[in-house]
């Protein structure tokens, strides 16, 4: 009895992960957390699917500056500590701009740092003008 | 609630900190509390103790005394009925104590947000020192927090990183149904 299961243990070996030390490699298809990939976010031309379909709210779509005073910007913001990590913004992505990684090392010390901010400029008046086309029937935001 | 510190005190409360993560350094006892968790994160807290995880290899143990713990461990969005008891377990707790919040619930209220229920993440009760994302953490991601509050890891997501991308000039993009200018 007390052989078999010391045969068996010496068969199997240490099971143990050695994680702090060594690094362990997940299978790809793990869900660690959804990555923008900016240059292929859409959000300047009102994309917002990713934010309607996100179910916790962890991703939200701000509009800053009036064009006046400040340079108009629209913020992606990408919230981890909302995250969920159900990989629908992936599926619901139509640039394919999102995508989960496997990374597991994810806490922090601040909750700012769960906070990602995308921030892409939109274009300005000026820069119409200088493009020759003077946007005329431009409807107007909410 | 916790009162705001002044720039004296809060660099004192830095230096303790470090101070007491080099007494935690080799062996921490662990408290957990259930401030509401729908029980996916405890589910993930429990295969800490494991064979395969086996987080006593670290020096990391659960008690079940908050008298005898160095770390609350609280998963859930904090209920009202739950507020009293996490309070009273922190108060129970000797100092040096590090307060670890665990899930996108404990961290900001994840599905359940701020309602007439849920206060809407631990922060609002108790002065955190690690956040741990995911909805549940998996167990090596609760390991690295565990870790980083003794300081034996290093943290890897640093955020607000702010990328500024120009846009394409207007010719290049073609018209989108739903496509709203500022005008």
């Amino acid at each position: 009895m007390i052989f078999s299961w010391i045969q068996r243990g010496l068969r199997t070996g240490v099971l143990t992960t050695r994680y702090p030390a060594a690094i362990e490699h997940l299978p790809e298809d793990f869900r660690g957390r959804p990555v923008l990939d900016a240059s292929r976010c859409q959000a300047v031309r009102g994309c917002d699917a990713c934010v309607q379909i996100c179910l916790p709210g962890a991703l939200a779509l701000q509009n800053n500056g009036d064009g006046t005073t400040q340079e108009p910007d629209r913020r992606l913001i990408l919230d981890y500590g909302r995250c969920i990590q159900c990989g629908l913004c992936v599926t619901a992505c139509p640039t394919g701009a999102l995508h989960m990684t496997a990374d597991y090392e994810l806490a922090t010390k601040d909750r700012e740092d769960l906070r990602m901010v995308t921030v892409f400029a939109l274009p300005t008046k000026s820069d119409r003008k200088e493009n020759g086309k003077e946007e005329s029937n431009g409807r107007a935001i909410e | 609630m916790v009162e705001p510190l002044s720039e004296a005190t809060r660099g004192a409360s830095e230096q303790l900190k470090m101070r007491a993560q080099r007494l935690f350094g080799r062996s921490l006892h662990i408290r957990h509390v259930d401030a509401g968790s729908c029980n996916a994160c405890e589910s993930e807290i429990k295969l800490l103790t494991s064979p395969y995880y086996d987080m006593q290899r670290l020096g990391l143990f659960f008690t079940t005394s908050p008298r005898h713990a160095d770390l609350l461990l609280v998963t859930g969005p904090v209920t009202r009925a739950m507020v009293d008891p996490l309070r009273q377990t922190y108060e129970a707790m000797p100092d040096p104590r590090l307060v670890v919040a665990v899930g996108a619930c404990a961290c900001s209220g994840g599905i359940f947000g701020e309602s007439a229920f849920t206060l809407g993440g631990v922060e609002k009760v108790l002065p955190v020192d690690v956040f741990i994302p995911g909805c549940p953490p998996s167990p090596l991601t609760l390991i690295h927090g565990l870790l980083l509050a003794l300081g034996r890891a290093e943290q890897r997501l640093y955020g607000s990183i702010r990328q500024i991308h120009r846009p394409p000039p207007l010719q290049m993009l073609a018209p989108q149904a739903g496509e709203r200018e500022r005008s």
